[in-house]
């Protein structure tokens, strides 16, 4: 394959973009596991859920996407609060994989019910910016992934400056850190917990709002994801939120460049292949922190 | 050990011997169960059509208008008087859902015919599950009627009870090197490199072997395969794909994607990185109208086939009557696979007329016999008449191309509404 | 001596299994109660490494898969018996476990790390199915009809062999389960699955204990898998290794007690035929779908131990401790 500069850039340029909605989604993901470490397999769902919600939002009412980002990230958070608080609360105290479990019957359950509902028939969102695309001679930049790379670095941001800055935020990472020292503290750990969980599922559903401008939706859109956000937050360090951020940016572009210069086959397969020497080699990431069970 | 111990052991040991021998004389021995057969004249009030399709999963959105289809054809030849030459006997149809899997179709087409006692079956859509489920009708000796799957070995595998009205991915594959050599001297221009796109699923990888086939032939084809590449079923991103494309510039793209979000992806992807060949000519997803509603104008100058367009109506009277009392009754799309099952179940009408029995045997000796006239059939074809294999041999399928935002008929010849436009305008010249 | 009770409800139960075949002509019943036996099956083998060895594994449909893909293969290219084919199948899953298994267990790898490492290796194994030429790519495998034969393991116009079959298999397996169980070994497994610390510092070889165990596992799993490629006829990657047919074989485990022996058998014997009565009644799967989601949470948060695990806690115990 020869590798032309504009091919290159071409190809960081799609592979950053991409890689930003891997970041938020795994972002949302770490955070869930940081405090309760659990690895929600509902996150890819409820991902796709809110990008129904917004396709449904724009084709009813007319709203678009990026108006409707509020929407998303409000309503999410409240179903991921609630859903800790119902589903998750009362079983904290057993094993992690019963919990895991749990999240892996919610995941059944939410991808066929909304093929129930609204079928699998794909649906697309058509804005008018869906196609804009900005040229600059051989480079160009695709305008609704350019716009959900910006919104995606962009909420990371100012998740990063919650968590560092603010009481609640750094409750949260205490509590990531060490449970027990934190509910010594004082620490309303519980609200944490949930708090943690809505925050994440919010962050999904922000990524699937943003990517509803230019990816198609159906009930299985979600899985995808998903598995790129496992990996993601493996490679960063599971509970790493930078990590994740970074891992996510990463997976992004090496998944592209696999495509392009391997085989588009082996797209998914190499991740894969990382993720797994990841979980044998090293466990702990990249960014180190502790390897619990 | 202990005493307890032993003496399970023991017993086990004995059993685990006499259910081994049990069985294995079992399976030596005449079978039990009977399998049912029907002889003899028979006074019939009803006969029993098993439909398979898909109707969970991606493929739900064909299924559900198959169904839809079925059923409205079985409550029109029962208002017409139902099947005469069996004293009026009403047809009824059990439609059964494939969800798109292998072994749910096998199981489901057992049932068919074992519980329900089927005397004919329609299905089933994806190759795989045909494939599978058809082993059912031949081994019980119903007969098969496949009205969509195209993969060729279907009708090579020398089975008694298959007929397929629908054609083979080589026979469609030939289709589009004819219409690129017609294309090329109706213009003058020449091409000479062209490249092959398809995802790694059966059927898509089924069609491009046949491309590649049908390209070694000089006189189909000959053209300079400068790029050949395969990608998983439902991707996040073609970009690496649409730019490798666009290095190897071929002349001409012949690209098979099934689900429809992936030949939506591919066409946004391809604006994106300023790439449209001469001729882009493709099978699946994009000839269904879910697909032109998502992309629009970007579709343009895209030809496809397996296409159902607006202009059939005008060309073949029967396509106008059954579309329009379809969107009338039912109110839903009409697509290629409506169409398919339409002509499947006038061929059911027509081969119970025939037959005047609803026995397996005399059944199939009405479709070996077949030869129905297209005018009864919304299809482009000639007819339906089954060759010694059971497979159609009149089935052409029609390339349309989006012009002004509609599927456009513009081959084989006898079917061209409009001039196709060849070369299509790159991404710069359409602005 | 009396024999426990137990005993008795099995050999009257698989005595009654046994005369099904004769008493009903319905394919549909015995199709469905192949697929119970199917799935109890898969989940007792599930259960060998997950109930007794405490390694919970999302990655099975692999085996299930190398199982399926080497008997095809073997048969449909070299014309080797599907029952020889079935043995190289298992050995082949045993060694892939092991090759697995050594670099995970000897990492120390537990808990969540390790499903997320079954389920890679699982989703890697498909992949690799899914695009080499040597198991057909996407199109998969697909077996010449011969007229029915038990040597070549194919039968047409009745149920009952396979029936039969996959009756025996199951029994064996139960047999299995309950000497391993029962063994110095699965004492071991055991230790290792309350506390592999506490059974390191006594000396157990938590290594080759899990490694068996995993081995042992997958070998049975593969046997399964060869059945249910002659029992199809047809095999591909994306019906036999997903990840959602490990969650199948995991649920009956769990509805019905990991770590028991009756457990994975009621599990299946309620949640298939479940399964085909929503088919067949409302025509589709997802209603079915969601009741099982529905299912595995409530198992989770309720009976986490499953039927079986709690009936033992709750009266088989407590009797027993009363003595």
């Amino acid at each position: 394959m020869s590798f032309s500069p504009s091919i290159f850039l071409n190809l960081l340029i799609a592979g950053i973009f991409l890689g930003g909605i891997y970041s938020l989604v795994s972002i949302g993901l770490t955070l869930i596991f940081g405090t309760l470490k659990l690895v929600n397999f509902a996150h890819g769902a409820l991902m796709m859920v809110s990008m129904y919600l917004t396709f449904w939002l724009w084709a009813l009412l007319g709203i678009d996407p990026l108006i409707s980002l509020p929407i998303s990230f409000g309503l999410f958070f409240s179903i991921g609060y609630a859903l800790q608080k119902i589903l998750i609360m009362p079983i904290i105290q057993r094993p992690v994989s019963a919990q895991m479990l749990m999240t892996l019957g919610l995941l059944l359950v939410i991808q066929n019910a909304v093929i129930m509902l609204w079928s699998a028939t794909p649906r697309q969102v058509v804005t008018d910016f869906a196609n804009l695309i900005f040229r600059y001679g051989e480079l160009y930049i695709n305008f609704p992934r350019f716009a959900a790379f910006v919104v995606a670095m962009t909420l990371s941001g100012i998740l990063h400056l919650f968590l560092t800055r603010t009481d609640l935020g750094t409750a949260i990472r205490a509590t990531a850190q060490d449970s027990e020292t934190a509910k010594v503290l004082g620490i309303d750990v519980n609200k944490v917990y949930a708090l943690s969980f809505g925050l994440g599922t919010a962050c999904a559903a922000v990524a699937g709002n943003l990517i509803s401008t230019f990816y198609p939706i159906d009930p299985f859109v979600g899985d995808t994801f998903l598995l790129m956000a496992f990996i993601a937050i493996v490679l960063g360090s599971m509970g790493n939120y930078i990590g994740a951020f970074i891992a996510g940016l990463i997976l992004g572009v090496v998944e592209i460049f696999t495509a392009f210069v391997l085989s588009s086959l082996l797209r998914q397969a190499v991740p894969l292949i990382i993720f797994l020497l990841l979980l044998l080699l090293k466990p702990e990431g990249l960014f180190g922190g502790r390897l619990r069970e | 050990m202990n005493k307890k111990t032993i003496i399970m052991t023991v017993i086990a040991s004995i059993l685990i011997a006499g259910i081994a021998a049990t069985a294995f004389f079992t399976t030596l021995l005449q079978p039990i169960s009977v399998t049912p057969t029907v002889s003899g004249p028979q006074r019939v009030s009803e006969v029993r059509i098993g439909v398979l399709t898909p109707l969970t999963g991606p493929a739900a959105y064909f299924g559900e208008g198959q169904k839809a289809m079925a059923e409205l054809m079985a409550k029109k030849i029962n208002e017409e008087g139902g099947i005469r030459s069996l004293g009026g006997a009403k047809v009824r149809v059990i439609v059964a859902d494939t969800e798109g899997k292998p072994e749910v179709g096998k199981i489901q087409a057992e049932r068919l015919i074992v519980e329900e006692k089927v005397h004919l079956i329609i299905g089933a859509l994806h190759s795989g599950v045909t494939s599978a489920a058809s082993i059912e009708a031949e081994r019980y000796g119903i007969p098969w009627i496949c009205e969509t799957s195209s993969h060729p070995d279907l009708t090579r595998r020398g089975f008694k009870w298959f007929f397929r009205i629908w054609g083979h991915d080589e026979i469609f594959a030939k289709e589009y090197f004819l219409l690129l050599r017609w294309l090329q001297e109706k213009t003058g221009i020449k091409i000479n490199t062209i490249a092959f796109i398809a995802e790694e699923t059966l059927f898509a990888v089924g069609v491009a072997h046949a491309w590649e086939k049908y390209n070694l032939d000089p006189n189909l084809g000959g053209y300079k395969v400068v790029a050949n590449i395969r990608h998983p079923s439902g991707v996040s991103d073609l970009t690496s794909e649409a730019l490798t494309l666009k290095a190897a510039n071929p002349d001409v793209v012949f690209m098979v994607n099934t689900p429809i979000p992936d030949a939506i992806l591919w066409t946004k992807t391809l604006k994106q990185v300023g790439f449209f060949p001469k001729a882009l000519m493709t099978t699946g997803g994009f000839t269904f109208p879910a697909y032109l509603e998502a992309v629009g104008m970007d579709g343009e100058y895209i030809i496809g086939r397996g296409g159902w367009s607006l202009d059939l109506t005008s060309v073949k009277p029967k396509a106008k009557e059954v579309y329009e009392w379809y969107t009338r009754e039912t109110g839903k799309d009409m697509h290629i696979y409506v169409m398919t099952m339409h002509a499947a179940m006038v061929l059911v009408r027509d081969v119970l007329e025939r037959a005047g029995s609803v026995e397996p045997e005399k059944i199939r000796q009405a479709l070996i016999e077949t030869d129905l006239s297209g005018d009864e059939i919304m299809n482009p074809w000639k007819g339906i008449k089954f060759d010694g294999t059971g497979q159609n041999i009149y089935p052409i399928d029609l390339m349309v191309q989006v012009i002004d935002g509609k599927f456009r008929m513009i081959w084989p010849s006898g079917f061209q509404a409009v001039e196709p436009i060849f070369p299509a305008p790159s991404w710069e010249e359409r602005k | 001596m009396r024999l426990d009770i137990k005993a008795y409800v099995y050999i009257l139960f698989f005595t009654t299994l046994f005369i099904v075949p004769v008493l009903t002509n319905s394919h549909l019943i015995l199709n469905i109660l192949i697929m119970v036996f199917f799935y109890a099956y898969l989940s007792l083998a599930w259960n060998i490494l997950a109930g007794f060895a405490g390694q919970y594994s999302l990655g099975h449909a692999a085996y299930l898969g190398i199982g399926a893909y080497t008997t095809a293969l073997l048969y449909v290219r070299t014309g080797m018996i599907p029952w020889l084919g079935l043995l190289v199948g298992a050995a082949l899953a045993a060694l892939f476990a092991l090759g697995i298994s050594y670099p995970t267990f000897r990492f120390g790898i537990k808990g969540y790390y390790y499903i997320l490492t079954t389920l890679a290796v699982a989703e890697i194994l498909r992949r690799i199915f899914l695009y080499w030429d040597l198991t057909g790519r996407a199109d998969g495998v697909r077996y010449p009809l011969k007229p029915d034969s038990f040597l070549l393991f194919q039968f047409h116009m009745d149920r009952t062999p396979y029936y039969y079959i996959m009756l025996v298999f199951l029994i064996l397996i139960l047999f299995i389960s309950y000497i391993i169980r029962n063994s110095q070994f699965g004492l071991h497994l055991l230790a290792i699955r309350d506390d592999e610390d506490a059974a390191q510092s006594i000396r157990i070889n938590t290594l080759k204990c899990k490694l068996i165990a995993a081995a042992i596992s997958a070998a049975l799993t593969a046997v399964a898998g060869a059945f249910y490629a002659q029992y199809t006829l047809f095999i591909e990657p994306d019906t036999t290794m997903s990840l959602f047919i490990s969650i199948d074989i995991l649920l009956p485990s769990l509805m019905g007690g990991t770590g028991t022996i009756a457990g994975p058998l009621i599990g299946s014997f309620l949640l298939t035929p479940l399964a085909w009565i929503f088919r067949i009644a409302y025509g589709a799967e997802v209603l079915h779908m969601i009741i099982r989601g529905v299912a595995l949470m409530i198992i989770v948060a309720l009976i986490p131990k499953g039927i079986a695990g709690t009936v033992i806690d709750y009266y088989i115990r407590p009797r027993h401790i009363k003595r």
